[in-house]
């Protein structure tokens, strides 16, 4: 009896941890939208209404998804506090958003690199870089559909599979 | 269930989910790591065959040498 729970439980386990690694392959990419749908709305922001740089900020973190409104919203209250760059204030954001978000690392290094110029220069710049920024961010979008269609089901498969042969193992 | 059966059903079943996951592997485009799975299954099963072949030679060995 004792056995069959154990048994139960490792399976679940495995399943789990296989399941969570396959949604992480499946919400980079649809994360990665979300970033450049913001940035996108940050251009809007930089190029026709001329916003200063925390409120843009704010109104953009209200209007994006997950995990961007977070990532904007910690950059604006970074900002707001004062005493910082506005660079500082994106790796705030960033390691804001870290924790919960399926990014890779190269990921958030052309989010940073675009916050290194945010706020540096004028406006046919900033609007040249978060061009070239959104044209890298659909580079690695492209990346992680593809690593998505190859891994999510097989991450499924490895953890379901894993459980099994360790229940026979053990049993 | 003896210990003997459950040896044999264990040894089906490690045999049996090395195959599906090699399948698997080798769709997604990963050959070598499907090699890998094999050779561990392969490995595995050695092991718990050793340990009855090991049993049995001791068997042997009482019934022959210890009388």
């Amino acid at each position: 009896m004792l056995r069959m729970v154990g048994a139960a439980l490792l399976l679940a386990s495995c399943t789990g941890i296989g399941f969570r690694i396959a949604r992480d392959f499946r919400e980079r990419p649809r994360q990665i939208r979300a970033v450049m749908h913001a940035l996108r709305l940050l251009q809007a922001e930089i190029a026709y209404s001329a916003t200063p740089l925390p409120a843009a900020l704010r109104r953009v973190a209200a209007r994006s998804q997950p995990p961007a409104d977070r990532l904007f919203e910690a950059a604006a209250n970074a900002l707001g506090d004062g005493e910082q760059t506005v660079a500082a204030a994106f790796a705030d954001g960033i390691q804001r958003c870290r924790r919960s978000a399926a990014l890779k690392a190269y990921d958030y290094e052309v989010i940073a690199e675009f916050g290194k110029t945010l706020g540096a220069s004028d406006r046919a710049h900033q609007t040249q870089r978060l061009e070239v920024a959104l044209h890298e961010l659909a580079e690695l979008e492209r990346e992680a559909v593809e690593s998505q269609r190859r891994n999510e089901r097989l991450c499924q498969y490895l953890g379901v599979l894993a459980g099994l042969l360790l229940v026979i193992l053990l049993y | 269930m003896t210990p003997e059966v459950r040896a044999v059903f264990q040894i089906a079943g490690i045999g049996f989910l090395v195959a599906i996951l090699h399948t698997i592997l080798k769709q997604s485009g990963k050959e070598e790591f499907a090699h890998w799975a094999a050779l561990a299954g392969f490995v595995a099963v050695f092991i718990i065959v050793i340990g009855w072949v090991d049993h049995l030679y001791r068997d042997i060995e009482t019934v022959f040498l210890r009388q």
